[in-house]
């Protein structure tokens, strides 16, 4: 009886298999090319994971020759934004501003305009890391513009309109953006953008001096992004809780935020983040001024 | 009167011979005198010339003029005038036309201690007039270094090279000195030599006892060497036998080997053969399993659980300045 059963359900499955359909002549040399640049890309996305920026930007240079071999709009579009992403972390700003251009000033083919939107947002961060505020306010307005409504970016176009305004010494609207872009990422569900916008808020708290202010929406971010496992932004909120404990007089507080920025950033093997911990810890002055 | 005026017939013609020997006598004294004046050069022209000196030490009437070498004349006179003591020589005329009026004088002396005379030099200088000295001309003088000037160069060019000297042996003296050390080092090493030689001796014949002994030992050797050498020839033809055997069993297992090597070879070679079959055969596996698996995630039951491929965006980060850079600092700077 068993047997008959399995033997039914087999067939079953043997009848809802198809073939897969077979493609047409003209495609059939190009759908190699996309196979192969999916492959660099993964590829490259392991290395990123593995953390080796050199191996990552390498096989993501190679997935964007391939997608621009063929013209293909989405692969292009995806390993330039991915490989400006990287060499950004590496420091090249201008390779990262060059990888984006067959997006924006040297585009040959039609972009949607969520793309040319993603690479817009993209540009205006790395402005906003060379503190060209100006071209980077220019960016973002591009990428609300190519957005559109409703967009999928609005959570971190709001976040970098409000890093700009923080930069700005406008303190209000960096923290109404931070307000605006904390709702958009909980309403897309996107932790990591509402973590973003909850620094945002304590960084424009901290700015404005209000330290007790600050402290919600950091341990808050804090939260998240151990959640997300994102080392270098569990520092950010470390530090920034150090800040505002610092503001509300808590020195020792401050001092133990600092100590466990320093660990983390150790952990991290980043040693210009430990330095800088350990420098605000040491600014705080003496165990004993603290009481 | 006229009786007593009668001389003695006795030296009759005296008179006659007294004056014929009194008459050779004066033309003999008057020929002797005419060739010692001619020997002296009384009758040879001479042409006067002159030179001036600061001071004639040395030089001396009389003193023979010399031309190459050959006496032409001699210093007449020596008189002191506003430009000095003018010498007069005499030179004879004969060579006279050999002698420029830019030639010149000096004192020279024949050797370092011989007798002094002065040397006329004729004028090099051939922007110089080449006419011949006339009489009263005044040529150049040259003066010269005597003995005593270069005995004072002498002396001071050996001074400094004395001093050095005498500096080397006062440091050759000095006690501490680097030559005294070596010196007394050599010293210490000439007398170790006899003790050296002595020990060099023994050592030879140490080393002659011990060639000795060692072919006393070396003729012990031969003879067991010779000994097993015979042992040897004596046991040879049984070890022959028994390499023998040995070789025989090493080539029958080396047929064996080569025999079993060309079957595993064949077997090798079979499997190469099969080989691209193998791969054509599992490549058409895989093709065929491909096709398995692409028809399984297009059926129903897979397909909606399996995420499209697609080429993989990394996700937007608002605040990748604050991961990747040090922006904080500077902001946390300006709080």
């Amino acid at each position: 009886m068993r047997l008959v059963a399995a033997g039914l359900a087999c067939a079953l499955l043997a009848a809802c298999a198809q073939r897969a359909p077979a493609p047409s002549a003209a495609e059939q040399p190009v759908a190699a090319q996309p196979s192969a640049a999916m492959e660099a890309n993964r590829r490259a996305e392991a290395s990123l994971r593995r953390g080796d920026l050199d191996s990552a930007a390498l096989h993501y240079r190679e997935a964007l020759r391939l997608s621009l071999a063929v013209e293909d709009a989405n692969g292009i579009a995806a390993n330039a934004i991915n490989l400006s992403i990287v060499y950004q972390r590496q420091g090249k700003y201008q390779e990262a501003r060059a990888s984006l251009a067959p997006l924006l000033e040297r585009a040959t083919i039609s972009h949607p305009p969520e793309r040319r939107a993603q690479a817009a947002l993209r540009r205006a961060v790395l402005d906003i890391d060379e503190r060209q505020y100006a071209a980077a306010a220019e960016w973002v307005e591009r990428a609300t513009d190519w957005c559109g409504q409703p967009c999928a970016l609005a959570a971190a176009i709001r976040n970098v309109k409000g890093q700009l305004a923080l930069e700005a010494g406008r303190h209000g609207e960096a923290a109404a953006a931070g307000r605006e872009a904390l709702a958009s990422a909980r309403a897309a569900s996107d932790s990591a953008e509402a973590a973003n916008a909850l620094r945002l808020l304590g960084m424009a708290a901290i700015a404005a001096g209000d330290g007790a202010v600050a402290v919600a929406p950091l341990g808050e971010a804090l939260d998240i992004d151990r959640g997300l496992g994102v080392p270098r932004k569990i520092y950010l909120d470390l530090v920034g809780l150090g800040r505002a404990s610092a503001l509300r007089g808590e020195r020792d507080a401050a001092r133990g935020y600092y100590e466990r920025a320093v660990a983390v950033s150790e952990a991290d093997r980043d040693a210009a983040g430990a330095a800088e911990a350990r420098a605000l810890a040491a600014a705080l002055g003496g165990a004993a001024d603290s009481r | 009167m006229q009786d007593s005026q009668i001389l003695p017939r006795r030296f009759p013609g005296v008179r006659r011979q007294i004056s014929l020997f009194l008459v050779a006598a004066v033309c003999a004294l008057v020929g002797a005198v005419l060739l010692v004046a001619y020997k002296q050069g009384a009758f040879v022209r001479h042409t006067k010339i002159y030179f001036f000196a600061e001071d004639v030490f040395g030089i001396n009437k009389g003193m023979s003029v010399r031309l190459f070498g050959l006496p032409v004349g001699d210093v007449k006179n020596l008189e002191m005038t506003d430009r000095g003591v003018r010498v007069e020589l005499a030179i004879i005329s004969e060579y006279a036309p050999r002698l420029t009026k830019g030639s010149s004088a000096r004192l020279t002396r024949e050797g370092y201690i011989g007798a002094a005379n002065i040397q006329l030099l004729p004028g090099s200088d051939p922007k110089g007039s080449r006419e011949p000295v006339s009489d009263g001309d005044v040529i150049g003088y040259v003066h010269s270094r005597g003995v005593a000037e270069l005995v004072e160069d002498i002396r001071a060019q050996l001074a400094p090279v004395v001093a050095e000297l005498r500096r080397t042996l006062a440091e050759m003296n000095r006690p501490d000195g680097a030559f005294r050390k070596s010196f007394e080092s050599a010293g210490t090493l000439i007398q170790e030599l006899p003790e050296t030689n002595r020990e060099l001796r023994r050592l030879l014949r140490s080393a002659d006892r011990t060639v000795l002994a060692v072919g006393g030992k070396a003729d012990a050797a031969f003879a067991s060497a010779e000994r097993l050498t015979s042992q040897a020839a004596h046991e040879l033809p049984a070890l022959s036998h028994k390499l023998g055997t040995a070789l025989d069993s090493i080539n029958e297992a080396a047929t064996e080997i080569r025999a079993a090597t060309r079957k595993n070879g064949e077997a090798l070679h079979q499997v190469l053969q099969q080989t691209p079959a193998l791969v054509r055969d599992g490549s058409q596996l895989l093709q065929d399993s491909q096709e398995v698996i692409g028809a399984a995630k297009n059926s129903w039951l897979i397909r909606d659980n399996l995420e499209p491929p697609a080429m993989r965006t990394l996700p937007m980060d608002s605040f990748e300045s604050y991961v990747g850079g040090a922006r904080l600092s500077a902001t946390g700077a300006q709080r």
